[in-house]
Parts: C-alpha cells; structure tokens; sequence
C-alpha cells in the first residue's frame, strides 16, 4: 500500500536535524492517511473522541509551526516539535503524544545526530515522560505501546542493530502491543477494537520505520490550514451536503488516467475535482473517509500536497462568528473571565448568553492547547476559569494553566450540561476559588442525557447495539436503545429519578427538530406535573438530543 | 440636651406600628402612572398597586419626593424636637437623598442632618427605627449619625427577580446587565452593594434561587437582623421564611412587604432579604 521510491542516500547509523524533520513529516503524513481508521477504534459506538484527527493535527501542526535553519542538529528539532505539540496538542491523544514528544527531546538535548543508542534511549525517555504525565497510568493504553516499543529499540541498540533495523524491531513490538491491548483492557475486548491512541502511535513508528526504509510520501501540505475557509464554507452551506473532510492532494507519476482517478474519487464523497495528467495530477474531494482517498492515493502514485479539513468544525465555526452575541461583554461585572469549549451553534449561543467566552470545539472536534490558550491570553482577564464540557477536552484545558501568564483554573466539566450547571453557578461578587469550588460543585448537581445515533455493531454496558440504532446515554453510560431519538430519549429520562427533579431542559440538535423536541417535553410535563420541562435549540452535531437534569 | 426628631423616606418598608410608635416623619415619593400621580403608599397603596401593575399595559414612573414635601416633614418634626436626623435612600439608586439634604439646608442645617444610607427597603427601615430607639435613649445628634454610619456598612440586601426587565426599564440594571440576554430560563440573584444594584449569580428555578438565598447569607457569618422582603410574590417568600428559618433557628425572621415606589423597579414577583451583619 505504501509507495516505494527510489531510495535515498541514507546513512544507516545516524541521522542528522533533517532526517529527523523528514521522517516526523512522513510519519504525520501517514498518520493522516490513517486517521480516519484510528478515528473508528472508539470503545463507545458514538461519534465521540476522534483520536486520529487530534494526534494527527497536533503532529502536523507542530511541524508546521518549527521555525529552523535547514542544517538545524538533531536536539533543536526535537526540541522545536516538542514546544510546538505542547500547544497543538488535542484531545488526550495528542496530549499524551505531546508528553512523548517532550521525553524524546529531553534525551535528544545533546545530541547533534541521532544515532540507534541515541534513538533507543529518547524512546525511552518518551514513554518515561507519557508515563509520569497520566496520574493513573493504565496498561492496555499508548503508554503501554510506548513501553514495548522502547524496551524493543533499546534490545536493538544493545545488538548493535542500525537505524532502520532498530525501527523494524520496534514497529513489531508496538504492533505486537497494540494487537494485545483488548486482552489487557476490558472495554476494549468487550467493544472489540484495539487501543486508538496506541494504534495511532504505532503508525507514528511505522511512518518513521517508511522513511528510514527510503520510501516516501512526498510531503509539504498544501497553503496554511484556514485559508480560504471561509469561501469553502460558504459554498458548502448552501449545497447543504453532508459535512465530512475536504480532502485535497497532488498525486505525481500516477498509474491510472485523471478519469479513472476522478471516478474512483466520487465513490468516495462529493465536490470531485480531478485535474492533471499521469506526471501530476491535482485531486479535490468531500468525503467522510479522507483516509480511504489517501490509500487510494498512495496505492497510484506518489502523494504530495496533502490538506485534510475537518468542514463541520469550519462550518460551525463559520456559523457561530456569524451569531450575535446576546449578553456577552456587557461590562465588566467581575474580575473573572470564562471560557467554555462548545459545538453548535445554539449551545455556542447559550454559553455566550451567560457572559462566556466561546472556543469551538466539542465532541468531534476538540480544540487545540493553542487555541484554548489564544482565547485565554486575548481575553483581557487576568483571572479566567475554563470549562472543557468534554472529558476529551479536559487535559488540554489544564496544559493551557501551565503556558498562559494568567491565573487559570479548569473546572472540569465533561458535559455541556454540566457546563452550563457550572457556569450559572459564577457568583460575580466571588474570588476565584471560591468561584471554582462552587462551579465544581455545581456540576456535579447536574445530570447529563445524551442520545445520538450508535456508528457501529457493539455489546456495551450489557446492551446488544447495532449500527443506526439511536443509544440512550445518562451519565455516558449506555442505558437504553430504541429506533427513534424520542423513544430514546424518553426511555432514558425514566433511568434517572425524574421526582427528583425541578428543571429538564432538552437541547435538540442535529436529527431532531423543534417539533419532536416538545413533543418529547409535553409528555414529560403531563408524566411529572411539578416538573419545569425548557427546550432550547442547541444545534449540536451528531447528538439529536443532549439534554440537562437539574 | 433637647430631643430629636427623625425622618425618612417612603421607600423605608418599615413596619407601621413602628412609624407611629416613633412619630417618624414619612416623606412619600412619587409615582406618575397615566398621566396621574400618586404619593407612594399614602394614595396608592401596595396591595392595590400590584394589582394594577399586573394587569397594565403602562409602567409607572417614579419621582423624588419634592423639595417642599421635605421642608414640610423637617419643620413638623422641629416642632416637636431640637433637631432632626433624616436617613434615605443610597443616593446612588435616587435623587431622593440630595432633595432632603437641599431641604436641610433651606430649613436649618445646624439642626438637621441627612444621612446616605447607602440601602433600601426593609434595611432602611432598620437604620430609622435605630435612630429613632436611640433618640428615645436621649443620643446626642452627632452620635446617631456615627451610629448610622457605623451600621450602614453592615447591611447586606440580596433579592431575586422574577424578570430583570423592569430594573432595565427603569434605568435601575447598572453592572447586573451583565445577568440579562440569558437565553435559558433563568432566576437572578442580585444585591444591593455601594448603594447600587449589582449581578450575583443566575439560577434555575426559584426555589433553586430561594435555597441559594440562604447559602449566601449563611456565607456572610454571623447575623444580627434578617428580613423576608415580599414583593408581589407571597408563596415564594413564605418558602424564603420557612428555609430561613430552619437554618437560623434562634433568630427573629422579620417581614416585610416591598412598597410600590420600589415595585415599579423590581416587577411583580420579588424576594428581598434584608442581613444586619453582627457588630
């Protein structure tokens, strides 16, 4: 599947600044092409933490923002990426991935090439520092990954094995790891997947093992991420197309003619763009599976130019800068700031109309450190707390406590219900911890319902579920299945104690309309007549419901 | 030593019982509603005044008490006393504060002295019926006001409304803008604090927001005085006093009643609480 191209000039024992540039490059290239497949090892049949997507950005964007000289030694890239990641850094997996790129440069700090001892030991010192930045490391994981993969390459550097030798030893253990981890975890057995975040960094090995095996994947990107995304997105709010990745590459020496290439490209999605001839050729599409064009790619030719977009997370950006801003800035009324993660437009909308400062991001999407950092340093608070509404969002929030000069504090919120619960408890006359501990408290009084559409077969918590069924969650558990968002949502209501209760309030997102959402609320007030039953647009993605129990 | 008179505004929601007990001079202010004008609760009183505000289509106006009204009030109590000291309004909330002291000063400065209580309501009431108390004790003028000034830094207010619309229209909102434009269904909690209206925090439903109430005040420490304020919302406020209650089980739970001028400002469906704070 790979692209095998002539090889290349490489010296077997060591490896300068360059080389390692070029095999991080490769390696964040085809952890691209692989990151729709990594995206579908989720342990929930919900459309939920996309692993591939944030490692694979928050490697690309690293290496997009390092500034170095073209002769730059070896500890200077490593150093340079390893600042980068820890603000491009995305949800868990590419926290985790940043805490490995961290190790491996500190025991890369003085070295000028990179020699098999050298390389054996920053792997090592990688998963040393995965490990020591997880409070409960849990074996099963990419940390357990790491491990092998080091103990692997340090084997191979004591036998005096070579660069690519040493990198074919320890892509075996990682795959060796990977393939154990549903014997070492029991959710993952039970869901029937792999670990992700492991997977994805066996292919990080693996794009490395690629380049020092002389094959590549040519690998500048096209333009800088966001250009001309505003154009894109207006374009495609007005087809009202399914969203998915827009996918754009160069391919060069192609095996097959543009039309065969264009043909296969609109099996894959919408919007085909396929111009060139069998020298290069320039290919554009709309797909929810970038990973499969990128196969296909690599499989005809030699890729070069490759640009992935996520459209929904533009165009929910897109729709959201367009929203007013009901309530947001109004005077200072404290000295404390807040910043909520959302997705969607209505839940954006909600949070701003609570004196929020909004990052997008969310369930599919999860924003960067950067970004989250940037929202904090131009926030013009000095004293800020953040709500990541996410349980995917919450380690990135706490990496921007350690770069920002404000005084920051997560509340870690995992819901937006429970961000919301948190955010209404802001007392404006309050100090900062003891806004916090409020905010916290809060959202442990808050339930969370959630119902969305499963991706896939999968046995969990007990409930046979098949692929389109609509899954009931309280609490991220599973607890109901039925054929419809309603039927699901109301069989899920009765889990929780609905006596107990004094106000729901049901956002309804995409897959269910205004109309079935109060529907769902005049039956719950005719069950519970002393119950206050609201229904606001929350115009989430994936989730037709996401409702709050107070 | 002679004796001393006190007055205040009608925007102290003061016991009757008390008013009378001390004589105090009451100086109503004003509402114009459809083109009429009332003095506040002495032609228009509360119980009918939220009646009409429920049902209108207009919103009140509310005016100072006139210069005249406050000579009138300062020359009947010097009539019966050497010296008068009168507590009003926060000036920052009316210009019902710097109309008594222009009185003051037309009728005898050296013998009358106006104070800026800094409050409102039920907390008002307090600092009259202090003065009064003390004046009965024979306190020199001087020393009540020191007295005042002293307890003013104690009183703590804290209220919810049913809407935040009816501060807004009356240009009364100040910082606690910052609570409006919420699109979910919310309960504001908001203070009285430097003599202005303050944000303080948004809850779900109000007795989420009664319950809150309670934690806020409990948060403050120990307690002299506390009052349940009822505007226009009587279910609402017998749950505030019976929670109250409950968690002070040794204190006298005061009442009382929000008068129209206020009403205009707060809506139908206002809970105040009133704290002295311990000395």
């Amino acid at each position: 599947m790979t692209t095998p191209t002539a090889s290349r000039d490489l010296d077997r024992t060591r490896a300068t600044g360059a080389d390692l540039r070029a095999a991080l490059q490769l390696a964040a290239t085809w952890l691209s092409a692989n990151a729709e497949r990594i995206n579908a090892l989720n342990v929930f049949p919900v459309p939920d933490g996309d692993t591939g997507t944030n490692m694979s950005m928050t490697l690309h964007e690293a290496l997009d923002r390092v500034r170095l000289a073209a002769d730059a030694p070896v500890n200077q890239v490593a150093e340079g990426v390893a600042r980068q990641a820890l603000e491009t850094a995305r949800g868990n997996s590419g926290v985790i991935l940043s805490q490995l790129l961290s190790g491996f440069s500190t025991a890369l700090a003085e070295a000028a090439e990179l020699t098999p001892v050298a390389l054996a030991s920053a792997l090592t010192s990688a998963s040393e520092a995965a490990y020591r930045g997880v409070s409960h490391p849990i074996e099963g994981t990419i940390l357990t990954v790491a491990r092998e993969a080091a103990t692997a390459a340090t084997a191979a550097a004591q036998s005096g094995s070579d660069l690519p030798d040493l990198l074919r030893h320890t892509l075996r253990a990682a795959s060796a790891a990977v393939a154990a981890t549903p014997s070492q975890l029991d959710v993952l057995r039970k869901a029937g997947v792999v670990d992700s975040g492991g997977e994805g960094y066996r292919v990080i090995l693996e794009g490395a093992w690629m380049w020092s095996t002389g094959r590549t994947l040519e690998l500048d990107r096209i333009g800088e991420p966001g250009r001309d995304r505003r154009a894109l997105v207006q374009a495609n709010s007005a087809e009202e197309s399914t969203f998915g990745f827009c996918t754009e590459f160069l391919l060069r020496d192609v095996d097959l003619p543009v039309d065969d290439v264009r043909k296969q490209m609109e099996a894959l999605g919408e919007s085909v763009l396929a111009v060139g001839n069998a020298e290069v050729m320039r290919v554009h599409v709309h797909t929810l599976r970038p990973g499969q064009a990128l196969e296909f790619a690599v499989d005809h030719g030699t890729l070069a130019k490759v640009k992935v977009e996520n459209m929904q997370h533009q165009h929910e950006a897109f729709v959201a800068d367009q929203a007013g801003t009901p309530g947001a800035d109004t005077q200072a009324a404290s000295s404390i700031g807040v910043i909520a993660i959302a997705a969607g437009a209505g839940l954006v909308k909600v949070f701003k109309s609570l004196n929020a400062r909004v990052v997008q991001g969310g369930q599919t999407m999860n924003p960067s450190v950067q970004e989250i950092l940037a929202a904090v340093n131009s926030s013009g608070y000095q004293e800020l707390i953040i709500l990541p509404n996410n349980s995917n969002v919450i380690l990135t929030a706490r990496q921007v406590v350690e770069l920002t000069p404000h005084r920051v504090a997560v509340v870690p919120t995992e819901t937006a219900p429970q961000g919301i619960g948190a955010l209404l408890a802001f007392n404006f006359q309050a100090d900062m911890q003891t806004n916090v501990e409020a905010m916290e408290q809060a959202s442990h009084g808050v339930h969370t319902v959630e119902v969305t559409r499963s991706i896939r077969d999968a046995e969990v918590d007990g409930l046979q579920v098949k692929s389109g069924d609509m899954l009931g969650l309280y609490d991220g558990r599973i607890v109901a299945t039925s054929g419809s968002p309603n039927e699901a949502l109301v069989a899920t209501l009765e889990h929780g104690s609905v006596e107990a209760l004094e106000i729901v309030t049901i956002y309804f997102g995409a897959g269910a309309s205004e109309a079935d959402a109060h529907a769902v609320a005049t039956r719950l007030r005719e069950a519970h007549p002393g119950l206050e039953v609201e229904v606001v647009e929350g115009g989430q993605p994936h989730y037709p419901y996401v409702v709050s129990l107070e | 030593m002679g004796s001393i008179g006190i007055a205040t505004d009608s925007t102290a929601d003061l016991q009757p019982a008390l008013q009378e007990r001390y004589s105090l001079g009451m100086v109503p202010l004003i509402i114009n509603w459809d083109g009429k004008t009332f003095r506040d609760k002495l032609d228009l009183s509360t119980a009918d005044f939220y009646a009409r505000l429920r049902t209108s289509k207009t919103l009140p106006k509310t005016g100072t008490p006139s210069l005249s009204a406050f000579e009138a009030a300062f020359r009947e109590q010097l009539a019966h006393h050497d010296e008068v000291v009168s507590v009003n309004l926060a000036s920052r909330l009316s210009g019902t504060y710097e109309v008594a002291r222009r009185a003051a000063e037309s009728v005898d400065p050296q013998r009358i002295s106006v104070i800026d209580s800094g409050s409102v309501s039920i907390c008002l009431g307090w600092l009259a019926e202090m003065a009064a108390g003390l004046a009965q004790q024979g306190v020199t003028r001087q020393a009540i006001v020191e007295k005042l000034e002293e307890a003013r830094g104690r009183l703590r207010i804290f209220f919810v409304v049913d809407t935040l619309e009816f501060l807004q229209r009356g240009g009364r909102l100040g910082r606690a803008a910052a609570l409006a434009g919420t699109l979910l269904s919310v309960k504001p909690i908001l203070s009285i604090r430097d003599g202005e209206v303050a944000p303080v925090e948004r809850v779900r439903t109000m007795n989420g927001a009664l319950r809150r109430l309670v934690e806020l005040v409990f948060a403050l420490g120990p307690i002299e005085r506390l009052g349940v304020v009822d505007g226009d919302a009587a279910t609402s406020t017998a749950e505030a006093e019976r929670l109250f209650r409950s968690r002070y089980p040794d204190l006298t739970i005061e009442r009382g009643v929000l008068g129209p001028v206020l009403g205009v400002h707060g809506g139908p469906g206002v809970v105040g609480i009133g704290v002295l704070l311990a000395a």
